[in-house]
């Protein structure tokens, strides 16, 4: 009996005791913590300045930065890249690019990286599809001694028979190994299949057969040609004033040729409606690179794309692809898609690998997402929760001083103007769920979207 | 691994830096609770990044249960009791962090990059996780299925991956270094719930963290928001830790095998070396041998078989000493095209033992001026730096001896170069291993 009254009045009781547990429990608000939180509301500023350079008028973005003694230069020689290369000489910007780099002011290429590392010196170039470019990192106290070292690479590189005899082999080796990884040898063939004869159809480390006949003088004739000072563009970060900056953009480009390379490469937009291409080969995984119809970096429509992209596939584990394919049904270990925009063209890419048999189902969730997007667009929580990770994660950026140069120059070459820094988050801000959906509904189709794969197929 | 050899380089690619700096200025704290805290303040920008270091990998895994700490990570990401699901992911993306997470043999590691508004929720999230680990059945079944489809993808897609495995395998036998960090195909389809609630209940404590900041925020505050959000986690025992079996250093073995898209033939040797928790007094003699012999393009060995007798294509070495265990000394080359690997392998075999006879003080001491000359740069980048001081700090580094790395290499003299050589190359277990193309079958 009482028993019987213990549990009928404990129990109450104990309700009471853990729902009052839980009522008085702080719950878990992220909203509340990050507005709480002692550490926000900094202020932070990234002036941009404009450097003109006395003698030549060389013009350069620059972010300066003391608060540690170190200085990166970026640049690039616009439309120098795969482009800018002549009929035989498939490669040529990258030898030349190597070259250049390794050897010059009287030094061999021995003494010259000996100088380089002694004073921590880094003087890199590369070229891609659409530029020849180059990258300096020094530390303050020896940076009159950097910008001679890259002056003289610009003018006085040594250009040396056995260092091209070397560079032309380690560069045939490249490209074999391009056939090691399933992902390279795919985005070959995908370049192939997308671009046909256009210069982005090409492989971007060359021609055997070209390469093997590649002279000195190619390089000499590459670089008069097309490293001039009218498609110059720098972008300067560090510890270097205005002034000193200018003088610099004399020293260093002063000396070159008013012009450059012309920009002679056609727009292309290929047709992605195009049937599917699978190529066969004896994989683990079956890989996947799809390509669409994309626009361009000052388009109107460039962040509601941006935006629709980061939602379907750009953002990561928390993406409509990942959420499906990978976190719903584990069939991948990584699905995405993404905005690529060279000069001559505007794509959105995508990819994922799958083993065989997983294959079929993961390519049916990505043109399903794909057009439910195109249909139905986003909804008002998910583009907010998008802007918020735009406009959040911005300040990231600013953590590595090379990123920094080379953002400036981007800038610079796409034509975002010289206070994009301060605009950038406004423009996140400003897009709308009508304009996204407008955009998806325009890119995100049946007919806008290719699939090129390698691997094993049913 | 492979992140861990970036960091040594980078560390080696560093005159400007003067004598008794300290690398990184890093405040040390310990929690009430045992939770060590590293504090990097770098007030470039108003960004941090945070991570939480588990001083436990693969290593720590039961026998046959291969793969089960990579999955505990993944599930990591999968809830707990107050923010169930996939919230995390949902919550720290929104705002604005760039999260992830790794396993290697020795440790677990869990970071973001954030906007430091941003930094308490994170330090909330991570202490929640520290504790409170929940997933369902189902997203256990799905994320076993993600790091068996991750496998394939970096291991068995790529053959040298494959191939640097079984190089693993034969150079540590019954080492548990030997074992692959993401478990074999058949362990990660066997493992279960209770295998990785296992290694979470016995190595997921307080501890066993250590939180690395680096970044917009001065120690003092980031000391009192730790002891805020991580002091709060009740302290745990993490039981005895896996005593390392003992080594054979006699072994000397060689691996060929043919891979399938393999298009160039590789020569690799893996020497077991001394690491800092092994004999911390040798590691600065081997970082500068490595240096010496490998390490860019004007290295004894480049010199001498890329440019002088022009029968490699490349040659390399790297030196790993950031280990709970042993640690390991790579020689790498790739054979120029008509050059037969036998041929490369002599030459390299005289080349070291060349390099190694012409050590003196005056080579010595323009490699040790090399590696000191960019230290400056780590003041750069705050994610590298939280990054290179986690990975040091969580294999029993002391803070010490991270600062003080630029008087240490300084320390180093051309006699100890020479012995560090002379040691590794003849009393430490070491396996060379050749990948070939596959031949063509008729």
């Amino acid at each position: 009996m009482i028993k019987k009254y213990f549990w009928l009045w404990i129990l109450p009781v104990a309700g009471l005791v853990f729902g009052g547990m839980m009522f008085f429990k702080p719950a878990f608000d992220p909203a509340a913590l990050v507005k709480n939180s002692e550490l926000g509301g900094r202020r932070f500023s990234v002036p941009v300045t404009e450097v003109v350079s006395p003698q030549y008028g060389i013009k350069a973005y620059l972010l300066e930065d003391r608060s540690n003694p170190i200085i990166s230069v970026s640049f690039v020689f616009a439309h120098a890249g795969l482009g800018a290369e002549p009929e035989g000489r498939a490669g040529i910007s990258k030898i030349s690019a190597a070259m250049i780099g390794e050897a010059a002011g009287g030094m061999n290429s021995q003494q010259f990286k000996e100088k380089l590392e002694d004073y921590a010196v880094s003087i890199g170039y590369s070229a891609d599809k659409d530029d020849f470019s180059g990258q300096l990192l020094t530390i303050k106290e020896f940076a009159p001694l950097a910008f001679e070292m890259l002056r003289q690479t610009l003018f006085e590189a040594e250009l040396d028979s056995d260092d091209l005899k070397r560079i032309k082999r380690q560069m045939l080796a490249m490209l074999e190994r391009q056939n090691e990884s399933p992902e390279t040898k795919l985005s070959l063939i995908a370049n192939r299949e997308i671009f046909g004869n256009h210069p982005y159809g090409r492989n971007p480390l060359g021609r055997k057969d070209d390469i093997q006949k590649m002279t000195t003088q190619d390089i000499r004739d590459f670089v008069a040609a097309n490293l001039g000072r009218d498609n110059l563009i720098v972008g300067i970060a560090g510890d270097l004033t205005p002034q000193e900056a200018g003088r610099m953009l004399d020293q260093i480009f002063g000396a070159l040729p008013e012009q450059g390379a012309v920009d002679r490469v056609a727009e292309i937009m290929p047709d992605f409606g195009l049937e599917t291409v699978n190529v066969n080969q004896d994989l683990a995984q079956s890989v996947s690179f799809i390509a669409a119809k994309g626009t361009r970096r000052t388009a109107e429509d460039f962040y509601p794309l941006y935006i629709a992209n980061y939602i379907l596939g750009g953002s990561g584990l928390n993406s409509r692809l990942n959420l499906s394919a990978r976190e719903k049904e584990g069939l991948t270990y990584g699905i995405y898609t993404g905005l690529s925009i060279p000069d001559k063209s505007a794509l959105i890419v995508g990819g994922f690998s799958s083993t065989p048999q997983n294959f079929a189902r993961v390519a049916e969730i990505f043109s399903r997402e794909w057009q439910k997007m195109g249909q139905e667009g986003v909804s008002a929580q998910e583009l907010k929760e998008a802007q918020d990770y735009l406009i959040a994660s911005y300040n990231l950026r600013f953590a590595d001083i090379t990123a920094i140069s080379e953002m400036l120059v981007y800038m610079q070459k796409t034509g975002l103007g010289i206070d994009f820094l301060q605009k950038r988050n406004d423009y996140v801000a400003a897009v709308t769920a009508e304009q996204v959906n407008q955009a998806a509904a325009r890119y995100f189709t049946p007919e806008n979207l290719r699939m090129i794969n390698l691997g094993k197929f049913n | 691994m492979n992140k861990i050899f970036f960091v040594i380089c980078l560390i080696l690619f560093g005159s400007a830096f003067s004598a008794h700096a300290r690398l990184f200025d890093i405040s040390e704290y310990t929690l009430s609770n045992g939770v060590k805290l590293l504090v990097v303040p770098n007030h470039k920008a108003p960004i941090v990044k945070h991570m939480v270091w588990y001083n436990v990998g693969a290593v720590d895994e039961k026998p046959g249960k291969g793969g089960s700490a990579h999955l505990l990570e993944h599930l990591m990401f999968r809830g707990t009791e107050n923010i169930p699901g996939s919230e995390f992911n949902r919550i720290l993306q929104q705002n604005g962090a760039d999260s992830n997470a790794f396993t290697s043999q020795d440790f677990t590691a869990y970071h973001q990059n954030l906007d430091i508004s941003r930094l308490e929720l994170a330090m909330y999230m991570e202490a929640d996780r520290m504790q409170n680990l929940k997933f369902s059945p189902t997203d256990f079944e799905t994320e076993r299925d993600i790091v068996y489809q991750e496998r394939k993808q970096v291991v068995e897609n790529q053959p040298l991956s494959a191939f640097s495995e079984n190089m693993q395998r034969s150079l540590w036998q019954d080492h548990p270094y030997a074992h692959p960090v993401s478990g074999t195909e058949t362990e990660i389809l066997n493992l279960t719930p209770d295998d990785v609630m296992d290694i979470y209940r016995r190595c997921y404590a307080p501890g066993n963290a250590v939180v690395v900041l680096a970044g917009d925020i001065e120690p003092e505050t980031a000391y009192r928001l730790a002891e805020k959000y991580y002091g709060k986690v009740p302290p745990r025992d993490t039981g005895n830790r896996i005593v390392f079996p003992a080594v054979n250093p006699t072994l000397k073995s060689r691996l060929s095998m043919e891979l399938p898209r393999v298009e160039l033939p590789r020569i690799i040797r893996r020497y077991m070396a001394d690491s800092y928790n092994t004999d911390a007094g040798r590691i600065y003699a081997l970082a500068v041998l490595s240096r010496y012999l490998g390490e860019g393009d004007t290295s004894a060995l480049y010199k001498e078989l890329v440019i002088r007798r022009e029968l490699a294509l490349d040659v390399s070495s790297s030196y790993n000493y950031a280990s709970r265990s042993y640690g390991s000394f790579n020689i790498a080359a790739v054979p120029q095209n008509g050059v037969s690997v036998e041929e490369l392998r002599q030459a390299l075999d005289e080349a070291v033992a060349d390099a190694v006879d012409a050590i003196d003080d005056e080579k010595i001491a323009k490699i040790k001026n090399k590696m000191l000359a960019g230290l400056i740069y780590l003041k750069d980048n705050p994610f590298d730096a939280a990054y290179i001081v986690g990975s040091l700090y969580s294999i029993g580094m002391s803070r010490e001896d991270i600062e003080n790395y630029a008087d240490n290499i300084r320390k180093v003299s051309a006699g100890n170069v020479r012995e560090a050589a002379q040691q590794l190359l003849k009393n430490y277990a070491v396996v060379e291993g050749v990948a070939n193309p596959e031949k063509a079958h008729d």
